[in-house]
């Protein structure tokens, strides 16, 4: 028989069965024991989230990357492609997550427009 | 009855006997067993070639195992693609060897380490780097207490 433990992100352990976690583990790193009951510490929550977003555009930037190079090459107009990288490079500062107060709202902050298909849907 | 001294006068040594007893104190393994390397120019010791623990498909999403295990007492759910495991015998110290195996696809054990004697971790990535949840396979090498 193997006992099972939980840690939270401030090291507290507790025996898993005799716990209540998060329906998922999305935000794992964000997880805070308080009595018998695990939840989401929405701050964390936000951090993880940021990195998700980093994880999400890194192959999108290098595919405009690609654009504009070609585009430079042929001389053909750069703006979109600009806007679209800038889009990017500013998706974790978005404005949605930084306002979220709870993991559902910070969920729905994903930008689908700019990042593709949410992660968290 | 301790066996002192074997007369081979009546019997017939090619023929074929079925024992019934016990054998003791001979033939058993102990620590210091050796035994020939397939190319016969050394030897290896047995106990100590032997995986002194395991743990099969433990799973990040349930904090279960639901493969097997050998010595192993205790999954603690650190974090994300993060666990550690408790052995039930201790190892002589933390600085065994401890491959880590992941899966699905696109999931590799960034690394398996001790923490102490009695307790090891398993840590798997995902492609970006990032932890990532899945299922863990461990193993662990070397001598124990």
């Amino acid at each position: 028989m193997v006992d099972t433990y939980i840690v939270d992100k401030d090291g507290n352990q507790a025996n898993a069965a005799s716990v209540t976690v998060p329906s998922d583990r999305n935000f794992r790193g964000a997880w805070v024991l308080n009595g018998a009951v695990i939840s989401e510490d929405v701050d964390s929550a936000r951090e993880i989230f940021k990195d998700k977003v980093r994880e999400a555009r890194a192959p999108l930037l290098e595919a405009k990357d690609v654009e504009l190079m070609k585009a430079l090459e042929t001389g053909a107009d750069t703006t979109a492609i600009a806007a679209a990288k800038n889009a990017l490079r500013d998706a974790p500062a978005a404005a949605a997550i930084a306002s979220a107060s709870t993991i559902t709202e910070l969920k729905a902050a994903w930008d689908t427009a700019t990042l593709g298909d949410n992660p968290y849907a | 009855m301790a066996l002192s001294k074997l007369q081979a006068e009546s019997l017939n040594l090619a023929d074929t006997y079925t024992f019934t007893g016990t054998v003791t104190g001979a033939g058993e393994i102990t620590a210091s067993t050796t035994a020939p390397s397939e190319g016969g120019t050394s030897t290896t010791n047995v106990v100590q070639g032997l995986a002194k623990a395991w743990v099969g498909h433990a799973l990040d999403s349930s904090q279960s195992i639901v493969g097997d295990t050998f010595n192993v007492s205790g999954f603690t759910d650190v974090g994300t693609g993060f666990s550690t495991h408790s052995l039930t015998n201790n190892m002589n110290t933390g600085a065994s060897t401890y491959p880590v195996q992941c899966t699905p696809a696109q999931q590799y054990g960034y690394h398996g380490k001790g923490n102490s004697s009695s307790v090891f971790q398993l840590r798997c990535v995902g492609y970006t780097g990032n932890s990532a949840d899945g299922e863990k396979n461990g193993l662990v090498h070397g001598d124990l207490a």
